[in-house]
């Protein structure tokens, strides 16, 4: 299987695939170092607090906080042109101190975000109409399970 | 909002040797897509710098530009452009960004060492003319790197004005930084751009209700928030101030350089202090290097790649309180005649040129020889903001008495 054509991400890249390879099953991850229990992101070969090699992929309840966001309107990249207007968003995640996620935001009105917005992961196939193929993603939502 | 300064450091990089003073300017014309080659820019720069100090192309025995980006004038492209064939000092640490402000810092190293007599340093770049042509542009070498490519491109995370516009939505929620005021900071910034001849800008009015009926690009950015992307080249040659005192042009010296730096590097979702800049670190290094504070700065260019990063720069330097940029810039203190600090008085990044910094560099020394087109009274010390993101560097720039 050949990898998936950018933008798409490829679940195969050594150092960040274990990240989509736990989003293909609805799971939320991140590397976690065995010696120091502290989250490395992003991934790097070795743990940036101690040096040790043992980080392991560890899922997180996938709910957060809005941290910051930005409605973009033009498309950068050609894949983006039928997905425009669209809110790419910084959230911090309750499980994971210290880790900052890029991820896309949706089923909010760009008028009702604030930072500090409760936030949780609906997983989607991201798909883009200039390449063939998908990878399922974690987008973020305002949390149903709490009102505003 | 993180207040500790852990995330960083200011590097330690000495003192100024024997000194180094800048002795001559120049540019290349500044312009949308044009043709051109950086290397034909950048030659034609160092031309114009040359000749301002009073000195001919045999003159010059060092040169200072940077390996990251094509077509720099270092020393074949030198040697091929004046047919010059002495011996000629070499150094990588030239170009934009920080190294506009850094590079006089090697140079007095190597003036001092008699590495050298007469440095040039020249920064050029074609984006507009290889945007056109979809070969390159400042996003291109952010999509290669992997984190980004796979972490942060798929969403559409990507490229800097979309990194920017979520640091800016960040500082108006941390600050209550308004729409108008990063808007005044397009405009007043604009507003030099009409007073500055070699500006693209020139003779392109905007006022803030231009701005605000401008439509967004990457929420709360409009194009009037970013950078152009054109084509140019800048160059300024230095020398000891011994030998400065002997050349035509008023003497500018170095008093400061400071060179500040995030452990985060590149990765702008990453950094611990999301709307703060390296700034923090470089700035008062170079103060206490050059024995001055804010308040003695008389006239202040800054890297503005987005109206937020000028304020953001204006508070790390400690013109003000961190946050209180935006009200600054609101009130009109940025311009050239307030009377308060006057900002990017040649039009910046977003209104004169993208040639990356080193024309903020030029246009401070026309500032402190009195030469500039929108020129503050009696300059007498200037300083440079330069920065990469993971970088960022001050140079103190004091026309001698
Ligand atoms: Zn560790």
């Amino acid at each position: 299987m050949t990898a998936p054509a950018f933008p798409l991400p490829d679940p195969g890249e050594p150092l960040t695939g274990g990240f989509w390879k736990a989003a293909a099953r609805d799971r939320l991850a991140f590397p976690l170092c065995g010696a120091c229990d502290r989250f490395c992101w992003y991934p790097e070969p070795r743990c940036p607090g101690c040096g040790g090699s043992g980080l392991t992929w560890t899922s997180v309840e996938p709910a957060g906080t809005l941290f910051s966001w930005s409605v973009v309107h033009h498309a950068f990249l050609p894949a983006f042109a039928d997905q425009v207007p669209f809110v790419a968003a910084v959230v911090t995640i309750d499980g994971a101190p210290g880790v900052r996620l890029v991820t896309r935001l949706i089923d909010a009105r760009p008028s009702d975000l604030a930072v500090g917005a409760r936030v949780r992961a609906r997983f989607v196939p991201l798909r883009f109409s200039t390449v063939a193929g998908e990878v399922r993603a974690p987008f973020f939502r305002p949390d149903p399970r709490r009102i505003p | 909002m993180n207040r500790t300064l852990d995330w960083g450091r200011a590097e330690p990089l000495g003192g100024l040797a024997g000194g180094v003073a800048i002795v001559g300017i120049g540019e290349a014309a500044h312009s949308r897509a044009s043709g051109r080659t950086p290397t034909e820019m950048a030659g034609e720069a160092a031309a114009a710098a040359i000749a301002d100090a009073g000195l001919t192309p045999a003159d010059i025995d060092g040169v200072m530009a940077h390996p990251a980006f094509p077509g720099q004038l270092h020393a074949d492209a030198f040697r091929a452009r004046f047919g010059s064939t002495g011996p000629l000092w070499e150094s990588p640490l030239g170009g934009g960004m920080v190294w506009a402000g850094t590079a006089p810092h090697a140079a007095a190293r190597a003036l001092a060492d008699g590495s050298a007599r007469h440095i040039l340093n020249s920064f050029a770049v074609a984006w507009a003319t290889q945007r056109s042509s979809m070969t390159g542009g400042p996003g291109q070498s952010h999509a290669q790197k992997i984190t980004k490519r796979q972490l942060e491109v798929p969403f559409g995370w990507f490229p800097q004005p979309v990194y920017f516009a979520t640091i800016a939505r960040r500082h108006m929620h941390e600050f209550g930084t308004t729409v108008e005021q990063l808007g005044s900071v397009a405009v007043t910034t604009r507003r030099h751009a009409n007073l500055t001849p070699s500006a693209v800008m020139r003779d392109r009015r905007l006022d803030l209700r231009d701005y605000l009926a401008s439509p967004p690009v990457a929420e709360p950015f409009r194009k009037e928030d970013c950078s152009l992307i054109s084509d140019g080249a800048a160059a300024y040659v230095m020398t000891t101030p011994e030998r400065a005192r002997d050349l035509r042009a008023p003497v500018v010296e170095v008093a400061g350089v400071g060179l500040g730096t995030s452990r985060t590097g590149g990765h702008w979702a990453q950094q611990p202090a999301f709307t703060t800049t390296p700034q923090v670190f470089a700035g008062p290094a170079a103060f206490a290097m050059a024995g001055i504070r804010p308040v003695d700065v008389d006239v202040l260019a800054v890297y503005d790649p987005f109206t937020i990063v000028t304020l953001m720069q204006i508070e790390d330097l400690g013109f003000c309180g961190k946050g209180e940029a935006g009200p600054l810039a609101g009130s009109g203190a940025l311009a050239h005649d307030a009377g308060g600090i006057p900002t990017n008085t040649h039009g910046g990044l977003l209104s004169h040129s993208y040639v990356l910094g080193i024309a903020h560099v030029t246009e401070l020394v026309r500032q402190l020889r009195g030469q500039a087109g929108a020129q503050v009274a009696s300059a007498e010390i200037a300083v440079y903001g330069g920065y990469t993101g993971p970088q960022a560097s001050a140079l103190v720039l004091r026309r001698a008495r």
